[in-house]
């Protein structure tokens, strides 16, 4: 008996092992699952009714006169002068906010890790703008940029620079550029942290060494720092360019895309069709032409990435 | 065991007795949706909510103000997925039509056939489309424009009585460092208006937009090539305040002349004379003209309806919808758009003591020309083509063009 206990598993040690297998899986599940059921309820299927959206012709008000048009949207946005111009104005916002937002963020990185006396106050000031809403932010630049009365106007009058009102935001000539300029202040901050983050990570070895090989502070930062900072940099840059892509809400408050669309970007396009002439197909193209681009952008950040290490 | 039994079954049979006697005595709510939570609307509604309460007990009316910018996507998402407000405002404007083609909304004209007052002919055809009327028009407005009359006073002048008059007071007031009219057409729509205000001297027959917006007159008409070139020369002429497309309609425009930097501002129509009075606070005194045609021409207003009314298709509850729309539009319903400055869109006698400002909206109601573009893309085109316009860089014929291509789409 006792030597068949020992070879012979008994039928209560079977089901303990079982359940030691099998509880831990079920365990997993419960946790992994509201996530799961939230993603695919709020991401996975609106992404894909998107998609499929974008091949119909629906006034969004009766999802039984939904009509299948195939690449017919596609093709009438390729023929749409205010799209074509919609989706230069997105490149130039992103290629210019991408830009200025890394070598804002970089720089002032490089100024609050120097631990001079008020770095840290600094650090919190400069942060500060992020965490207001893009609404806000809107609404402040708009009050600043307001031809008359407004506080730019004013202090380039005090300085004797201008001697009319310039309608900043009303001026095709420099509607773009200040919702850039308000998008880089507000975000600056944002890009200043992950930055820091980085430079906390600079092996320190490798600075004393270039030191004592007598390399002065371009050398160190050119040879040593900007390359630590690779994977930190593609990140940021990924993040400003996907926010580049999607940005709306600013655009929205400063000028409405205008003067005459000199300022539309794709997602305030994607509204106005959407959501003011009911061409949710056509919408919806626009929104699968912005993820598309997106995940370009996330591509090229993996093969460059590939081609440093 | 068999006594509690008998207990929780006779507690059982109160509980659903009481369930169906609060059945029986059930409250019905009637979603009411609208944009309108400024000014004296809310007042007008909560009248008519009062009345209509107290006439019909257990019956509650529970409005819901969502912000103009989010009501249409509440409202095509609610229709969408079958749950619609029992009475819902709709858009005066390209959105109104898209909600008649998607065939969720009540046809009106047998409602509106018992109860209500005799709407106007032309106020009837702002809404009826297809041969159907499908919304209640609850009330109209005219734009005008509002001028300081401190201003013109101290000036010396007088409201114009023509095109070129207005020009004459616009350089008048340059030379003493103020603006003319201020107008913002950052959010697009008052540059439409600015546009319509011309047609409705350059279209003689007064049906040419009607027409085509339905396809049976060319958008390339000399008509609609002139009122953007009336535009534009006014643009030109200094008549409006510089940077018209960095200012909202209603925000930094209106600031304009409040401040007393602006002399006139457009539009006005009823649905603002309030807000207006607001923010003056009577620091100047302050009236209407109409926008002035050539010389000789009679003064001819624009407007439409300012608030419309509709019921779900196949509404559960349209029966009591429309005796709430009723109860807005009856005797004591008119009284209180009148107390407030609002024009029935039903003829109506203007009390002896109104305010002359009010006799000035409803006496110019009586010529205003419409306002509207049904087509949704063709609208789209006016007001960009507007903001060209007011940024000095295109003119009538360029406008005629976008809006003849956009109704090609």
């Amino acid at each position: 008996m006792s030597v068949q206990s020992a070879s012979v598993p008994s039928p209560i040690s079977m089901v303990r092992r079982r359940e030691r297998r099998t509880t831990p899986a079920i365990v997993g599940i419960g946790f992994v699952a509201p996530t799961v059921v939230i993603f695919a309820g709020f991401v996975a299927v609106p992404i894909v009714a998107v998609f499929l959206t974008s091949f119909t012709r629906w006034t969004g008000f009766d999802i039984g006169a939904i009509s299948w048009i195939g690449f017919q949207n596609y093709a009438d946005l390729l023929r749409d002068p205010i799209f074509l111009r919609a989706f230069a104005h997105t490149l130039i916002f992103t290629i210019a906010t991408t830009v200025l937002l890394n070598a804002a963020g970089f720089g002032l990185a490089l100024l609050v890790n120097t631990h001079v006396p008020g770095a840290h106050f600094l650090k919190a000031v400069l942060f500060l703008p992020v965490l207001l809403s893009p609404v806000i932010v809107g609404l402040m630049w708009s009050g600043l940029l307001r031809g008359v009365g407004g506080g730019l106007n004013q202090l380039l009058e005090f300085a004797g620079i201008i001697h009319q009102p310039v309608f900043w935001l009303g001026d095709k000539r420099f509607a773009l550029a200040a919702i850039i300029l308000a998008t880089v202040w507000q975000f600056a901050g944002y890009d200043m942290i992950l930055y820091y983050a980085g430079l906390q990570n600079v092996p320190h070895n490798l600075l004393e060494a270039a030191e004592l090989d007598g390399a002065g502070y371009g050398r160190k930062l050119r040879h040593v720092v900007i390359p630590s900072l690779y994977h930190v940099m593609s990140v940021v840059v990924l993040l400003n360019v996907i926010g580049g892509l999607r940005i709306f809400d600013i655009v929205y408050v400063m000028t409405r895309g205008g003067p005459n669309r000199s300022s539309e970007v794709l997602a305030t396009y994607m509204y106005e069709q959407g959501f003011q002439l009911n061409a949710m197909g056509i919408a919806s193209a626009i929104a699968v032409i912005i993820v598309l681009l997106a995940v370009v952008a996330s591509a090229l950040r993996i093969r460059i990435l590939r081609h440093v290490d | 065991m068999t006594k509690t039994k008998g207990a929780l079954a006779a507690l059982a049979a109160a509980f659903i007795g009481l369930a169906g006697i609060s059945a029986a005595h059930a409250d019905t709510t009637l979603e009411y949706w609208t944009w309108n939570n400024e000014g004296d609307y809310v007042k007008v509604d909560q009248a008519a909510i009062d009345r209509f309460q107290a006439a019909n007990p257990g019956v509650t009316i529970k409005v819901t103000y969502t912000p103009y910018g989010d009501y249409m996507t509440k409202l095509k998402a609610a229709l969408a997925a079958g749950q619609p407000p029992a009475i819902f405002q709709v858009p005066w404007d390209s959105g109104f039509r898209d909600l008649v083609e998607s065939g969720k909304l009540a046809p009106m004209s047998s409602v509106l056939a018992t109860g209500f007052p005799a709407i106007s002919q032309s106020a009837r055809d702002f809404v009826t489309l297809n041969g159907e009327v499908w919304a209640l028009p609850l009330d109209l407005n005219t734009l005008q424009i509002a001028y300081n009359e401190d201003v013109f006073a101290a000036e010396g002048l007088k409201p114009p009585t023509s095109a070129d008059d207005l020009k004459a007071i616009a350089a008048k007031l340059k030379a003493d460092g103020k603006f003319g009219i201020a107008l913002g057409t950052k959010d697009k729509w008052a540059g439409g208006d600015a546009w319509f205000a011309q047609l409705a001297y350059t279209d003689k027959t007064g049906k040419l937009l009607a027409d085509a917006d339905a396809g049976k007159a060319d958008w390339n008409d000399p008509a609609f090539v002139a009122a953007g070139d009336r535009v534009a020369d006014l643009v030109k002429s200094d008549v409006f305040a510089p940077g018209a497309n960095s200012m909202g309609a209603f925000n930094e425009s209106l600031d304009l002349f409040v401040s007393g930097q602006a002399a006139m501002f457009y539009p006005v129509g009823n649905f603002i004379s309030g807000g207006i009075d607001d923010k003056v606070a009577g620091a100047f005194k302050w009236d209407l003209f109409p926008f002035p045609g050539d010389a000789g021409q009679e003064a001819t207003p624009s407007g439409g309806i300012a608030r419309m009314f509709a019921l779900p298709k196949d509404g559960a509850n349209n029966d009591l919808a429309a005796k709430f729309l009723r109860t807005l539009t009856d005797k004591d319903g008119e009284a209180v758009l009148i107390k407030y400055n609002f024009i029935p869109s039903w003829p109506v006698d203007v009390p002896a003591d109104a305010s002359p400002l009010y006799k000035n909206f409803v006496a110019a109601q009586g010529k205003a020309r419409s306002r509207t573009i049904y087509t949704p893309a063709v609208n789209a085109a006016l007001l960009d083509g507007m903001q060209a316009i007011f940024d000095g860089g295109s003119s009538g014929k360029e406008l005629a063009a976008s809006l003849a291509a956009a109704a090609k789409k």
